[in-house]
């Protein structure tokens, strides 16, 4: 099968309106970091706060920062940025030649962009923005308790952007589905994108429940009677975290399935018990759909034994792909790049965010750390100490890739050890000041309770991470102005992306090599190898 | 493709056990409702892919696959309809004026979609006649 191409129209249409995948994708990439770096501010005014004796803002402005900061990380950088890299990676993975529904990919960027501005623009109304935290709950979020636009605004902010995301979703499992090229079964298609099709399962099957929600909060607050008597408010919630909990996991697979490339990438071996990561994964997927009332145990308007059991039953899946990655790099010719040890940091310290997920699934022990700061340290642990490890270890990956240039080592060092010495002195005292009873969005706290010192701690460690993400930036910006060329294939990959040019043209591929197994070009390699001289 | 819709169906019926299994502990209404229709509309998806893999195989039988695919390049009307149905949706909070802005920046999308839809039409035919 030969590809054509459309006639090209002018450079800034190309930018606006393209329907190729993988400018979309970078669109969305670059778009969520802007999201990522604008979240990261609100988050240092808030650490500042909390370190300095609470004179930095209010409480209403505390209550618009927190919820801002939430809102925008999750909706508008981990999850887009999570798709955005299926958007680009999954048809190169299968060999198409194009995503499917490109038009609808399209439009999920600009739903994206759209959705994200409404959000923001809250700021910019008399009362401010949204300030009923990242989940909008009922009544908090009710036409008495948060008045004016800054609320209506993230309300179809949120909704804009999450029907962004179902389509983005749909392009991927489409493609990953019904656009592979010949020869590349489902057993073949790689850990990454594998991981991804039970992102987008989730996806699709949780999401609309969000929308749903958010539709019947903004009628409550047009209307009322929505979402009142009985267990209205109960039921919102019920909703809500039908598609809160599935999203952790739409945060952390596409981050496991990169983790998995890298790991065997650059430890020279082929990965191990595909089969059986394949199929943890999707029992994994299908587990994580289970468990989002563990979030609602101490309302006691949950089936909570239920909820416990499944959310414990977590570990298992989990185990295999901790089982599979060990494995994996177990006596293989390991080399120590950057985007390796940013695998290794994912696997060390999801490990700590998943271990006391074990703790808060089981009730009686959630009864005492719910709405403290131990959840704040667990979630923390999992989504920034884990999913953005997994995701800057796929950014000096895949940069090459997506840009024909290497990014710095030395650089990309500096940026790793930044990054574990931040995450752990901002997230790792929280679990101990939320084991002493601190509570979360709070914005001061009497000087008696001793927690001044450990906030200061945090507070420091918030500023390392940002001098991180600082070096990341000047590293990209050193990269593509002194420009390493890196080829098709600097690190010797695995998957078919690395038969593509760097970066790969408009339709994909010239040609495919013969796809055998989930690792075609280490097939290649090794029968080239094997071959006599 | 063939095979791809047992992923939805093995997924959905994966859904539908763990849906069961609440049974036992006594769950309330809403919980068993969303797990259902997440398990449901799962396995609905599986099988309308399950007929088209049958239908897709059958075409294949009786002529020969498609040689070229074409790959657009850009879609101002996709971006135009997306923008329009935005504002309609900010309209529903901000007032009338917003919705029929929106409504009528949604109508040239739409109207761009069905023209590039010809275009594309026109240009597979013209590639086909070569």
């Amino acid at each position: 099968m030969s590809t054509v191409a459309l006639p090209a129209r002018g450079a800034s249409l190309r930018t606006l309106a393209s329907t190729d995948h993988k400018r979309i994708a970078l669109a969305a990439g670059a778009l969520a970091f802007v999201f990522f770096l604008a979240g990261g501010m609100l988050a240092l005014v808030m650490r500042t706060q909390l370190a300095a004796d609470g004179g930095v803002v209010s409480q209403n402005t505390y209550n618009q920062l927190f919820t801002m900061h939430g809102s925008t990380m999750v909706y508008l950088f981990v999850v887009p940025v999570a798709l955005a890299a299926g958007l680009y990676f999954v048809p190169l993975q299968v060999g198409a030649p194009a995503v499917a529904g490109s038009r609808a990919a399209l439009a999920g960027l600009w739903l994206l962009a759209l959705g994200g501005a409404s959000m923001w623009s809250g700021f910019l109304t008399s009362g401010g923005a949204a300030s009923a935290s990242w989940w909008g709950f009922d009544p908090l979020s009710d036409s008495l308790h948060s008045p004016g636009s800054g609320m209506e605004l993230w309300i179809f902010g949120v909704m804009m952007v999450t029907l962004g995301q179902i389509l983005w979703a749909g392009c991927v499992l489409a493609t990953a589905l019904r656009h592979r090229a010949p020869g590349m079964t489902l057993m073949r298609m790689p850990v990454f994108t594998w991981s991804m099709v039970a992102t987008c399962l989730l996806t699709i099957f949780a999401f609309p429940a969000l929308i749903l929600a958010l539709a019947l909060l903004w009628a409550q607050r047009h209307f009322g009677g929505v979402l009142t008597g009985g267990l209205g408010a109960v039921d919102y919630q019920q909703l809500f975290w039908f598609y809160g909990h599935p999203v952790v996991y739409v945060m952390f697979f596409p981050f496991v399935g990169m983790v998995g490339e890298i790991l065997a990438t650059f430890s020279g071996r082929r990965f191990f018990g595909h089969s059986a990561f394949v199929l943890a994964l999707l029992a994994f997927a299908g587990l994580s759909m289970t468990v989002w009332a563990h979030h609602m145990f101490s309302m006691g308007q949950a089936t909570n034994k239920y909820f416990s059991l499944t959310s414990t039953a977590l570990i298992v899946p989990a185990g295999i792909e901790y089982f599979d990655f060990i494995a994996t790099i177990w006596r293989g010719a390991l080399r120590f790049t950057t985007a390796f040890l940013f695998a290794l940091g994912f696997l060390v310290q999801f490990l700590i965010g998943g271990l006391t997920g074990v703790i808060v699934a089981s009730p009686p022990l959630d009864y005492g750390l719910n709405m403290s700061y131990f959840i704040v340290a667990h979630f923390h642990y999992t989504i920034f100490a884990g999913s953005a490890f997994g995701l800057f270890g796929g950014i000096y990956y895949w940069f090459p890739k997506l840009t024909g240039v290497l990014l710095r080592e030395r650089l990309g060092k500096l940026h790793f050890a930044l990054m574990v010495i931040g995450t752990n002195l901002t997230f790792f005292p929280m679990f101990i000041l939320g084991a002493e009873g601190m509570t979360r969005r709070i914005a001061r706290y009497p000087a008696a309770t001793g927690w001044q010192g450990l906030n200061e701690l945090e507070t420091v460690g918030s500023y390392v991470i940002a001098l991180a993400v600082l070096v990341f930036l000047v590293n990209v910006a050193v990269s593509l102005r002194r420009r390493r060329p890196a080829g098709p294939d600097p690190w010797q990959g695995h998957t078919l992306e690395w038969a593509a040019s760097s970066p790969p043209p408009h339709h994909n591929f010239d040609s495919l090599p013969p796809i055998r197994s989930h690792s075609p070009l280490l097939d290649v390699r090794e029968a080239s190898e094997g071959a006599p001289a | 493709m063939r095979g791809a819709a047992i992923v939805l169906l093995a997924w959905g019926g994966w859904l539908g056990l763990l849906t069961a299994v609440q049974a036992p502990f006594g769950p309330r209404a809403i919980e068993v409702e969303m797990l259902g229709s997440a398990s449901a509309a799962c396995l609905l998806a599986g099988a309308v892919l399950s007929l088209l893999d049958a239908r897709t195989a059958r075409a294949r039988g009786q002529r020969r696959a498609p040689e070229r695919e074409l790959v657009s390049d850009s879609s101002v009307a996709s971006a135009a309809l997306v923008c329009g149905l935005a504002l309609a949706l900010l309209g529903a909070g901000f007032g009338l004026w917003l919705v029929l802005i929106g409504a009528g920046v949604t109508s040239l999308g739409a109207g761009g979609l069905v023209r590039e839809a010809r275009a594309r039409r026109r240009a597979l035919a013209r590639r086909g006649s070569r």
